[in-house]
């Protein structure tokens, strides 16, 4: 695609370069075009069609890093006597446009700040700088013995505290839980620089919890600087089971059950039967793939498999046809880590209760490979992309009573645009999330976004009539911003008030949130 | 319409631009600068702004594509192992050709042309110090190409590396050149046609030997792999060091007259390590002359992280450089170890510079000797 080339950016002011510089030097500014360019995106597919199409997002104007504590004050008492906007910036792998600075001002880049802190080997917490790559702490960590058993699918790019401030999942959180479980306290600088830092404790009744207020508060209240989290010895076993169920219902049957049981897996994947049939193409999902569909060659299936996915993405109603054709079959695995003793046990009792619910034991195999390649899903973003297609995930949650209902609302609505697919990821006693994954082509980018756009409201409508949360773990940038007011009805107001209070004239992360 | 820019790596660009950043964490330029415009997503990005037209390309522009050790970790990370490195030199390459790389490239060039080497240094004085007459030119076996890094800053390993081969009984010469340097700083730079023109004045010369040995990881793989872009092939295969002495490892001719006394942490060279492949042969050695096996920094073997020497990142980003190698040396206090061996000339200066204690290792074999 050729673009016509853009405009160029509107000159940043010298003078605010200048004070900035002064207050945490020049090393730590910077106005760059290259700079200017990067910061303009985040990994919210929206932006990606845009960059496909040879266009950009909205430029900030400059990039400060900060190195501590006290430099986050100073920048923001700064920006608030200049009315300057500040967006907070960890990896940028948000997925909703959570750092997008569309009237301009700030990037506050907080990768400069990235060490541990402390790590207590006998109350097993770790304190860390919210700037640190997630697959650096999770690797230093191990090499000290312990797991934070947070293994989001963007480890690689995202930051210690970006998962804060975006409520994020790993895909251990059945056993672990999400970060919001396992944040114990935080140091928050507040839009007019004051730094607020919160106790420590394993639980507390000293009123409303002013950490889990920062908890997924995506920039918008204050910056995160730094976290305290439980941490975990690295396991001693690491086991897993697959089993092949006939729907999606009995799959969602014995997960449920399971965790009733009081077993917690630390992975729970139910893929529905689309989703089944495309990581069935993975190498090490065979025992699986034999049982589905005898003995399909593996390459000729490969090569059919990606023609019938393009077709698919480009002619939503192929795919409908398509999926009748799928043999039924939905994969779970599941898997059990910790000590030897207890994750045998708790792997014994959830197999016979799958078996119980109808599921057909595969042996450990599908569950390893899935391991092994866990993240390759986030790699096969670039390959869609480079097709001239675009996708996106959507990820949301409700209790076991309304889950198929919502479930099938959502799909039937996108189904009419694009592809979609799904897997049940984070399981609860009480419910489970649901994360769609939806392909669409358009060789026009606004056809393109378009097509976007119809799929998020349809989704996000279908969404709240089933009685499900708008977001389980991606939060809720700009994409999610005008469901807020559903998804909290008068709780919105008080959010409002509260950014009001902190930050009168909108200056931190302005337009997220719904604020 | 003209010829879009960078055809032949279309595929890598817009993967990189389309990829959530999935390498960044071990990017070593991304992790010195923490700017997400020098992740490998970030540097590839702008390749595809330049090719669609959507950014001007100018100084400012062209000068993301040398942020770059070229280190290929990255690609060692990467599922779809795209080479990054590559397409960044070739982004160089047609910046240099539009004159719009930075200043410090052409002044690199100007050196090299003048010189024959990038620091504008007279190494003949040098080179007739550290090899004996005798082996100069010497058609033998093996022939040795010293390179002018190692020339340059360390003559000592010159003469332990020649020390080393008398006391094998290696049939070898010295390759000695006018124009010291393999080409491999011009290339990485974008300065091709200089290249083309050292690799060419090598080729003739080198064609005596059975086989080329270096001590400079960086000219290996120039001269194995690079060099028949330059039409001067060669024809004898090019060792390492480390990989050409494992042979006398194994057949049991290399044996240590005494224990080496210091506690060594093995450094992985890129270039060594990811282009290379040759990871163990010198952990081997060193096991041989210390007496047990080195001491691993945190990230080692497949995840060794950069110096910082690469790239010609010391010419055009140097405060960059600097801050890699002033990580890679905080590693090396973790390990506990006493001295950073390593077998690259760029890397024992750079981290050296950076304050560790560095030794190639050729000097630990040849004092255990
Ligand atoms: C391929 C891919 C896979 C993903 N998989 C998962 C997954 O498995 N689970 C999951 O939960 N998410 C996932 N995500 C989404 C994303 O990685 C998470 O939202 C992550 O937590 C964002 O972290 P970040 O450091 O990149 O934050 P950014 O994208 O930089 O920022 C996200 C939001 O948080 C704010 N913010 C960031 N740091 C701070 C801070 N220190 N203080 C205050 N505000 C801050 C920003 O202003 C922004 O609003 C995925 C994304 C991609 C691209
Ligand atoms: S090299 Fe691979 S992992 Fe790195 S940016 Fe490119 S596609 Fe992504
Ligand atoms: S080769 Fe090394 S320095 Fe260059 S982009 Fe890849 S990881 Fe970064």
């Amino acid at each position: 695609m050729q673009a016509k080339p853009a405009e160029p950016l509107a000159p940043t002011d010298p003078e605010l370069l200048r004070q900035l510089a002064d207050l945490v030097g020049p090393e730590n500014v910077s106005a760059t075009l290259p700079d200017r360019l990067a910061y303009s995106r985040d990994l919210w597919p929206f932006t990606t069609i845009e960059v496909q199409h040879g266009h950009l997002g909205p430029a900030p104007d400059g990039i400060v890093w900060a190195r501590s504590i006290e430099d986050i004050s100073k920048i923001l008492r700064w920006a608030r006597d200049r009315r300057v906007r500040i967006v907070p910036f960890g990896g940028g792998s948000g997925v909703c446009g959570g750092t997008f600075a569309s009237g301009g001002g700030f990037i506050l880049d907080l990768k400069r700040m990235d060490r541990i802190l402390s790590l207590d080997p006998v109350s097993l917490t770790l304190k860390a700088e919210a700037g640190i790559i997630g697959e650096r702490l999770e690797r230093e960590l191990n090499a000290r013995g312990f797991t934070m058993g947070h293994f989001p699918s963007s480890i690689y790019c995202s930051t210690f505290g970006g998962w804060v401030a975006t409520r994020s999942a790993g895909q251990l959180s059945t056993k672990y839980g999400k970060i919001e479980d396992m944040i114990l306290g935080l140091t928050a600088v507040l839009p007019d620089g004051r730094v607020m830092e919160t106790r420590v404790a394993p639980r507390t009744a000293a009123g409303p919890s002013l950490t889990q207020l920062f908890v997924g508060s995506e920039g918008t209240l204050g910056v995160i600087a730094d976290a305290t989290v439980r941490v975990w010895p690295v396991p001693e076993v690491r086991l897993f089971r697959g089993y092949a169920f006939p729907d999606v219902q009995s799959g969602l049957t014995a997960i449920r059950r399971t965790l009733h049981a009081g077993v917690r897996p630390a992975a729970v994947r139910l893929y529905d039967e689309l989703d089944t049939f495309i990581i069935g193409t993975g190498k090490g999902a065979a025992a699986m793939r034999k049982d589905a569909d005898g003995h399909a060659s593996p390459g000729l299936k490969k090569v059919l498999l990606h023609k019938a996915q393009s077709l698919a993405i480009a002619y939503p109603r192929v795919a409908g046809l398509f999926e009748d054709l799928l043999p039924e079959t939905c994969l779970l695995i599941l898997g059990f880590e910790g000590g030897k003793e207890l994750s045998e046990v708790e792997e014994s009792v959830a197999r016979r209760l799958c078996v119980e619910a109808g599921g057909k034991d595969l042996g450990p195999e599908p569950g390893r490979s899935w391991w092994e390649r866990r993240y390759s899903v986030s790699f096969s973003l670039s390959p869609v992309y480079e097709e001239g297609n675009f996708a996106d995930t959507i990820e949301m949650a409700t209790t076991w009573d309304k889950i198929q209902a919502l479930y099938d609302g959502v799909r039937a609505t996108v189904r009419k645009h694009a592809m979609i697919m799904a897997h049940f990821s984070h399981a609860y006693p009480e419910g489970v999330s649901v994360y769609f994954t939806f392909a669409g082509a358009s060789r026009d980018r606004q056809q393109a976004q378009a097509l976007y756009q119809k799929v998020w409201s349809g989704a996000m409508e279908a969404c709240i009539a089933a009685g499900g949360t708008i977001t389980h773990h991606h939060g809720v940038g700009v994409l999610k911003a005008p469901w807020m007011a559903a998804e909290h009805g008068l709780g919105l107001e008080l959010i409002q008030a509260l950014k009001r209070q902190l930050d009168p004239d909108n200056l931190l992360n302005p337009g997220k949130l719904g604020l | 319409m003209a010829k879009k820019l960078w055809s032949a790596h279309q595929r890598e660009i817009d993967y990189c631009t389309y990829c959530p950043k999935l390498s960044r964490f071990v990017c070593p330029v991304g992790l010195a600068t923490r700017s997400e415009a020098y992740t490998p997503t970030g540097k590839m990005t702008m390749l595809h702004l330049l090719r669609s037209g959507a950014v001007p390309y100018n100084a400012e522009t062209a000068a993301s594509a040398y942020k770059c050790t070229g280190c290929r970790s990255c690609t060692a990370t990467c599922e779809h192992r795209i080479d990054v490195a590559t397409v960044l030199e070739a982004a160089r390459a047609e910046s240099v050709r539009r004159g719009v790389a930075p200043p410090a490239v052409a002044e690199h060039d100007a050196r090299v042309r003048s010189h024959g080497n990038p620091f504008g240094a007279d190494l003949a004085k040098t080179a007739a110090e550290v090899v004996p007459a005798a082996y100069r030119g010497r058609r033998a076996e093996v022939g040795y190409f010293v390179g002018c890094a190692t020339l340059r800053h360390s003559p000592q390993v010159v003469r332990d590396t020649i020390k080393l081969f008398e006391a094998l009984g290696v049939d070898f010469g010295v390759h000695f050149p006018e124009r010291w340097c393999s080409g491999y700083p011009s290339l990485s730079l974008g300065n091709v046609e200089t290249f083309r023109a050292l690799a060419r004045g090598h080729r003739d010369a080198l064609a005596r030997y059975s086989v080329v040995v270096s001590g400079c990881p960086g000219c290996v793989r120039t001269m194995r792999d690079r060099y028949p872009e330059g039409k001067a092939a060669l024809s004898a295969p090019v060792l390492h060091v480390s990989a050409f002495l494992e042979r006398y490892l194994t057949q049991g001719k290399l044996k240590p007259a005494r224990k080496y006394g210091k506690l060594v942490a093995w450094h992985d060279p890129c270039y060594l390590n990811r282009y290379l492949g040759v990871v163990e042969p010198p952990r081997r050695l060193l096991e041989t002359a210390t007496g047990a096996p080195p001491r691993e920094f945190r990230w080692c073997r497949r995840d060794a992280a950069c110096s910082g020497a690469g790239g010609g990142m010391t010419v055009t980003n140097r405060a960059i450089a600097r801050e890699i190698a002033r990580a890679r040396v905080d590693e090396f206090r973790a390990t506990g170890a006493e001295e950073l061996v390593t077998g690259c000339p760029s890397c024992v200066r750079w981290l050296g510079k950076a304050g560790a204690p560095t030794r190639d290792l050729v000097s630990v074999l040849a004092d255990s000797l």
